[in-house]
């Protein structure tokens, strides 16, 4: 999967000019870089109903959960998980204990951490070929972004294909793809071991 | 047969009974789309209820302060808060989850609309089986029109400070037009551009003059097919700043 020749303006600003990203199937595939640098614009253009980049999946095979789910719901986690469970997409997938405890609470009262991990299991659910993951760890412990990482490498067990964003480097394996946005028009892509070797991190 | 359906539909009628559970818990909505007008009309229950042209008023009420929160502010609120994004790769349709969210309006308008009648008829003064079923038939346009008629401010771009200013002081100026009793040229300018007018000229409408009559047919085909345009091309981005 790939994009390339990729220039995306907003106003007269400059994100992206003439971009290279190139991401591996059934692997985690990261995009690193800088607040602002354009993380989430990639991700929006690849789930894009009308995106023509070469060889990501159509819209219908993407779960994508977006980086800010601040909406108010009364329903608790049970009924939250029970509505995902009756899609068509849905995945026979037991349920972590992390969540077992926070069954009967709504979701408008959890705390940020388990909404997050809650988010991040409802996207488990459904089976897609592709997954994308705006800043999954953002505003997390690192216990509870490991539980979250660890979730995303089962999916690589299974042969499925993850790219996510972040700006932080706690959770990326040397053998981890990724594409570092350096500026508007340079990305290195490679594992994270050369990128760590030639960006001296 | 009946199994297979289901199975046709089974996403659609997963998101469609869980925007009603949600719709059914957001109780707070129900002080003012319901018991509102309910406190309303046994305040005004000396007055003249000898037609049922002044029960219109609260039914505008109803279905317009409804459609507005449970449609327009919902929807706002889902995509502004990145949710509407990561709920449509869930079920794989933006366009079903904006149905079934109108499907959600028609029940707990038809709901409302109900249980204000039997109150109006247990209360205030008896209202027969026709006035009911009139209610009830003429409401789903009402709930539909009423739905077309705010879709274009889903497209609106602004600070999210002065959206909410904008939309707030529509609701208000609507509810306080409606309240005017207008004639002539100023009814036919409220009733193209004013919800609560329009739905009150709809229930109203076989008492309307010919003009009155064309001009609210006309609006209506025109908004709604405004709607079924403009619908399917809500963004699932952020438009507020």
């Amino acid at each position: 999967m790939k994009i390339e020749n990729f220039s995306y303006y907003q106003k007269k600003h400059v994100i992206f000019h003439d971009a290279n990203f190139y991401f591996e199937d059934g692997k985690i595939n990261f995009i690193l870089g800088a607040k602002m640098s354009g993380k989430s614009i990639i991700l929006d253009q690849i789930a894009a109903e009308n995106s023509n980049f070469s060889g990501f999946p159509k819209a219908k095979e993407i779960a994508y959960l977006a980086q800010e789910n601040h909406f108010r719901i009364g329903l608790t986690v049970r009924e939250i998980i029970g509505f995902i469970r009756q899609l068509s997409s849905a995945r026979n997938l037991a349920l972590p204990s992390t969540l077992q405890r926070i069954l009967d609470i709504k979701y408008c009262d959890l705390v940020f951490s388990d909404r997050k991990i809650l988010l991040v299991y409802l996207n488990l659910l459904v089976d897609k070929q592709l997954y994308l993951f705006d800043e999954p760890e953002m505003g997390l412990s690192l216990t509870h972004s490991k539980i979250i990482f660890d979730w995303l490498r089962t999916l690589v067990a299974e042969d499925k294909t993850v790219i996510l964003t972040t700006n932080k480097l706690d959770n990326i394996l040397e053998t981890d793809n990724v594409n570092f946005i350096k500026n508007a028009e340079e990305i290195l892509a490679d594992n994270y071991l050369k990128i760590k070797s030639r960006m001296a991190f | 047969m009946g199994r297979g359906l289901y199975l046709l539909f089974e996403n659609d009628v997963a998101i469609f009974m869980i925007q009603l559970k949600i719709a059914l818990k957001e109780k707070f909505y129900f002080v003012y789309t319901l018991l509102l007008p309910i406190f309303m009309v046994f305040l005004n229950k000396n007055l003249n209820f000898q037609d049922d042209g002044s029960l219109y008023i609260y039914w505008s009420y109803i279905v317009v302060t409804t459609v507005f929160n449970g449609f327009l502010i919902n929807i706002i609120r889902l995509r502004e808060s990145g949710f509407f994004k990561t709920l449509i790769f869930l079920v794989e349709s933006k366009n079903m989850i904006l149905l079934s969210n109108i499907f959600v309006q028609l029940i707990i308008v038809q709901l409302e609309i109900l249980l204000f009648n039997i109150f109006v008829t247990l209360f205030i003064t008896h209202l027969s089986l026709i006035t009911f079923l009139y209610g009830f038939l003429t409401s789903f346009l009402a709930t539909l029109l009423s739905a077309a008629m705010m879709v274009v401010l889903l497209f609106v771009k602004m600070k999210q400070d002065s959206f909410n200013f904008l939309i707030g002081s529509l609701f208000v100026l609507g509810i306080a037009l409606l309240g005017l009793h207008p004639n002539g040229i100023l009814e036919y300018l409220l009733t193209i551009l004013n919800p609560f007018q329009m739905i009150y000229e709809l229930y109203i409408v076989h008492c309307s003059s010919s003009t009155l009559k064309f001009l609210i047919g006309s609006c209506t085909i025109l908004y709604l097919a405004i709607a079924g345009f403009l619908l399917p091309k809500i963004s699932i981005n952020r438009y507020l700043k």
